[in-house]
């Protein structure tokens, strides 16, 4: 629908807010990477690539990320099909699901920490029944990251598991009906007909449970410091580093700006891969210019 | 003879089928219970060492046996503490009010920002969009330190404006109305139009009560960002006056001596009062967007 | 609606310039970032200083992490709000190359300096200007857990009779830590853990294991550890170190804010910790614990470093009352009245130079305090001098827990300089 001034309108108290907390903030910021000593200078981004810590903490951010989003979104897709059917008693899960997101991150850390303790923590202790030696968990380079994994992912399933919910609630019986009366089998209509319907839902759950993934250092911040060797230093904690740290905003800057690229660079993909129409019709739009550019 | 012969397939078939009906039922509730016992055993454990005292929780951690996870002796007294001596109430009370202001604000400026980009063509609706998309993948620590520097020029540091405005507008809440507005049949809103409804009316008669659960998902989503804030609220709200939970938790743990029983009892605590809230409010989930619009 | 929304906005506004405007006040209170571990004794200090002076010193306490976090956005920003600091003292270089704090050095005359160890003067003095003061030391001294130890049959005295100058090794420590266990945990399901130090995995505590051993902290530049780390005393240190933890004497996992916890509930048998730990013990009813001065290593007798220097006191830099600000430090910490006061009410070593004589020559003070007077006036190794600590700890403290979680120490070594040098290069052009 067109009309001349009601969108902007509707938009401008959500941009203006936007511009002046978090845009204006933001700007000032990552101006910082591109100064070295008062002058305009890509220094600071020389100096950050040049670093092995840099490269080290690249490669742990993607690991966990590729990891941690597909099975976050799997999980929480499970878990909302599981609840979101009207059998009885689905509503009491349904809250018990959603009862560690209500856990506040530092609460949690500290929990799974003391859980996953080498010295007398309760998961060993339990391994020890069974004659299983101690596990060094977030003591082990090798272990730490998918502790951090296994931690969040309990925090974040029965969060993103609510909108799932949400949408799955939002595809019309009469569907799943039809689908029954077809003889599809159960994982099949899940397959090719509610997933498909939840395109959107799925959408926003990949680009913000990327984002809030790609963002995380709490865990790292509060037990692992980044370690055992750097096995667990994800970007955004070095980044935190340089600026609360080391006084160093020039490299925080630079480091959130490569961050906020990958972000935007893997949502874009996400944005198309999902066949959102706004972001069809952008590349339609821009083939069809690209062609009239090629026929001009 | 013939007939009851049949009769006696179908009742088998039938047997068969109902078996088969509660076997999947039983299944169903197998899993379900295996998931929350996997989601709330953590949070059992700190319940449970909320009851006992530093030096037990220690003692007993190995080898593992039935005081491994139960206390000995149950004392409230952490509870007592954290209730009477530490001020829990007033901290909830203050948490509470911050986000009870936000919600209405952040709700509305966000959802009639999604509700133009649901309902209108305009130009630059798709830079715009990206705009709102990058905004919310900007992490909160790279915008710290300028924020903080202008709160203070406004004079915001330690009231409660520093905790409620900046988090109104969220590009993450925007970017959630818009992927279920979309959902809304166009031709509910062009047969409203006709009909000679404003675009308020459209707004607050069609959009609202039909995205009902996306008005709790997101209303959930301000109140666990809110309640579990830990950077901002210790930087502008440090009087006890306004001072939140997490910080009055924080408060609790000391450089060396960490109260550990009192940090469970605050913990269990902080998250019992959003889960009070969410129980009464999961039932919206059962019932559909489109539902309600179908059969209206 | 959208005119309601404005105007709501406007409100917001206005109610936060009345906010700020009331703020304002006549009478003269100061501000002190402070740590929440000490609150109960600094509200005690501040109100004597409020009975006395009229002035009022209004605490807000931060944990350690916070604190840091605190300091780098609000003094960092320029906030006016803030009058006075507590600082770690090996952050007084950096906040003072940064503008960060007031030069204290026309309120300390060369008598009051004289009362204060020179060591901390040095340490809290950047480009010949005085930042900070310091309040009390931390010196360290090694406890034990009587009961557990005489349960395994160890002999006692042993320990008991160690001095300054007849000083138990730290592999006759681990000899007794290793038998004690085999008699109280042989199959190690109790948990128990024979030695340990308070701050695990801290360059504060750590350190002086190579320090001991004639090790150094980081080179003379202060920005590189190439010569430092790969030397004999470091690697024989973290080896040594590794093989604690290996042997399963040394704990592994356990965090330094936990490692009391274990202390107190009999599950360790020595803990390196700082001097002020009786007045805990007392708190947590833990009553069957002896102490000695820190162990050397054999060969190594005249060698012993002990870590030493803790918090100071430094005036922000954005003060509006830098003079009272001032005048409050320099009561603190450089007065007999109020160093009494607060060493009776925290039990911490004091610096103060007339205190700590009347502490050394009384029959009285507890021997752990006997203990850390000493260590501080003989063995006391200053930390790094470098401008880049943070930088500096954050690399040691991982080299000290990727020691303990086994990693290979030659490895550790190599990353760590290269990391060091890496994070430093910005303070080289």
């Amino acid at each position: 629908m067109k009309n001349k001034c009601a969108p902007y309108l509707l938009l401008l108290p959500a941009f203006l807010l936007i511009c002046i907390f978090k845009i204006y903030p933001v700007a000032t910021t990552l101006q910082q990477a591109f100064i070295v000593d008062g002058h305009l200078s890509l220094g600071n981004y020389q100096r950050v690539f040049a670093e092995k810590t840099f490269w080290k903490c690249l490669e742990v951010t993607l690991k966990f990320n590729i990891v941690t989003v597909p099975l976050q979104i799997v999980i929480s897709f499970l878990m909302a099909l599981l609840v979101s059917n009207n059998i009885k008693g689905a509503g009491i899960f349904r809250t018990i699901y959603y009862i560690p997101f209500a856990v506040s991150i530092t609460v949690a850390v500290m929990v799974w920490s003391l859980m996953f303790q080498y010295n007398g923590g309760i998961i060993n202790s339990f391994l020890s029944i069974f004659g299983i030696p101690a596990q060094g968990f977030f003591n082990d380079k090798k272990q730490a990251l998918w502790c951090i994994v296994v931690l969040c992912s309990w925090k974040g399933c029965g969060y993103w598991m609510m909108f799932l919910m949400a949408g799955i609630k939002n595809i019309d019986s009469s569907v799943y009906e039809a689908a029954k009366i077809d003889g599809a089998s159960y994982p099949r209509t899940v397959w090719s007909i509610v997933i498909p319907l939840m395109k959107r839902v799925f959408l926003f759950v990949c680009v913000a449970n990327t984002s809030s993934n790609m963002l995380l250092f709490a865990p790292m911040q509060l037990v692992t410091e980044g370690g055992p060797r750097n096995s667990t230093n994800v970007l955004m904690y070095e980044a935190y580093k340089s600026a609360f740290r080391y006084a160093d905003m020039a490299r925080c800057a630079a480091i959130v700006s490569v961050l906020l690229l990958i972000l935007v660079a893997i949502s874009l993909v996400q944005f198309f891969a999902l066949g959102d129409h706004d972001a069809r019709d952008a590349k339609k739009a821009a083939k069809k210019a690209a062609r009239r550019g090629v026929i001009a | 003879m013939k007939t009851a012969n049949l009769s006696a397939s179908a009742a088998r078939l039938h047997r068969k089928a109902m078996r088969k009906k509660y076997l999947v039922r039983a299944l169903h509730y197998f899993v379900m219970l295996l998931v929350a016992l996997i989601t709330m055993f953590p949070l059992l454990w700190s319940f449970f060492a909320s009851m006992r005292s530093d030096v037990e929780l220690y003692k007993y951690a190995l080898p593992f046996s039935w005081h491994t996870i139960f206390p000995v002796e149950y004392t409230f007294e952490s509870y007592r503490v954290v209730l009477t001596e530490l001020g829990f109430p007033r901290a909830a009370f203050n948490t509470l009010l911050v986000i009870a202001i936000q919600i209405p604000f952040a709700c509305l400026i966000n959802s009639i920002a999604a509700f133009a980009f649901t309902t209108f063509d305009f130009k630059g609706k798709n830079a715009l969009f990206a705009f709102f998309v990058v905004s919310f993948m900007i992490p909160g620590e790279a915008v710290t330190m300028p924020l903080y520097q202008m709160v203070n020029k406004f004079g915001w540091v330690d009231t409660r404006w520093a905790l409620i405005v900046p988090g109104i507008a969220s590009g993450l809440q925007l970017f959630l109305f818009r992927q279920f507005f979309a959902d809304v049949p166009s031709a509910l809103i062009e047969s409203a139009r006709i009909d000679g409804a404003s675009w308020t009316q459209v707004f607050f008669k069609i959009m609202v009560p039909m995205c009902v659960p996306i008005y709790i998902t997101a209303a959930l989503m301000i109140f666990m960002g809110e309640w579990n804030s830990y950077m901002w609220p210790l930087l502008v709200a440090r009087r006890e006056k306004i001072r939140t939970v997490q910080i009055m938790l924080a408060v609790v743990k000391m450089e060396h001596i960490t109260l550990w029983s009192c940090m469970y009892a605050g913990a269990v605590l902080s998250v019992l009062i959003p889960v009070a809230l969410f129980l009464p409010l999961q039932k919206y989930y059962v019932e559909g967007i489109t539902a309600g619009a179908v059969k209206g | 609606m959208k005119k309601l929304l404005s105007l709501a906005l406007v409100v917001m506004m206005l109610f936060g310039a009345v906010s700020f405007a009331s703020a304002e006040k006549e009478e003269v209170t100061l501000v002190i970032i402070s740590q929440a571990a000490w609150n109960d004794q600094m509200t005690e200090m501040v109100d004597l200083y409020y009975q006395e002076t009229g002035v009022r010193v209004v605490l807000e306490n931060y944990s350690f992490n916070d604190m840091l976090n605190t300091i780098e956005v609000k003094i960092g920003t320029g906030s006016e709000d803030y009058d006075i600091l507590m600082v770690d003292i090996p952050l007084v270089s950096s906040y003072a190359r940064r503008g960060m704090l007031a030069d204290l050095t026309p309120y300390f005359t060369e008598e009051d300096l004289a009362m204060l160890p020179s060591a901390a003067v040095t340490a809290s003095t950047y480009e010949g200007k005085l930042y900070a003061s310091p309040i009390c030391n931390s010196s360290q001294v090694m406890y034990f857990n009587t009961m557990l130890l005489e349960q395994a049959g160890v002999d006692l005295s042993e320990l008991q009779n160690a001095t300054a100058d007849n000083r138990v090794t730290w592999e006759r420590v681990a000899e007794i830590a290793e038998n004690a266990l085999q008699v109280l945990d042989p199959d190690h399901s109790l948990g128990i853990i024979g030695m340990d130090f308070q701050q695990v995995d801290r360059v504060y505590q750590m350190n002086q294991l190579p320090n001991s051993l004639g090790g150094l902290q980081v080179d003379e530049t202060g920005f590189s550890l190439d010569g430092v780390l790969n030397t004999d005393a470091w690697k024989t240190a973290l080896t040594w170190y590794q093989d604690m933890v290996k042997k399963g004497i040394c704990s592994r996992g356990i965090t330094a804010s936990e490692l009391p916890n274990y202390f107190y509930s009999d599950k360790l048998l020595f803990m390196i910790a700082t001097n002020e730990m009786p007045a805990n013990f007392v708190k947590k009813e833990m009553d069957h614990w002896d102490c000695m001065p820190s162990p050397c290593f054999e060969g190594y007798e005249d060698k012993v470093a002990t870590p030493t220097g803790s918090w100071h006191l430094g005036v922000s830099a954005y003060s509006k009352h830098e003079d009272e600000a001032a005048a409050f430090v320099k009561w603190m910490t450089c007065t007999e009245e109020a160093t009494e006061k607060f060493y009776e009410l925290r039990g911490m070593l004091p610096v103060y130079a007339t205190l700590l004589e009347k502490l050394a020559a009384d029959e009285n003070t507890p021997k752990n305090m006997k203990i850390a007077i000493s260590e501080s006036q003989n063995t006391a190794y200053p930390r790094a001098l470098t401008p880049a600590f943070n930088e500096y700890s954050s690399v040691i403290n991982a080299v000290w827990s990727d020691t303990r979680n086994g990693e290979d120490v030659d490895e550790t070594i190599e990353w760590a300089i290269e990391e060091f040098e890496a994070q430093t290069l910005k303070y080289k052009n």
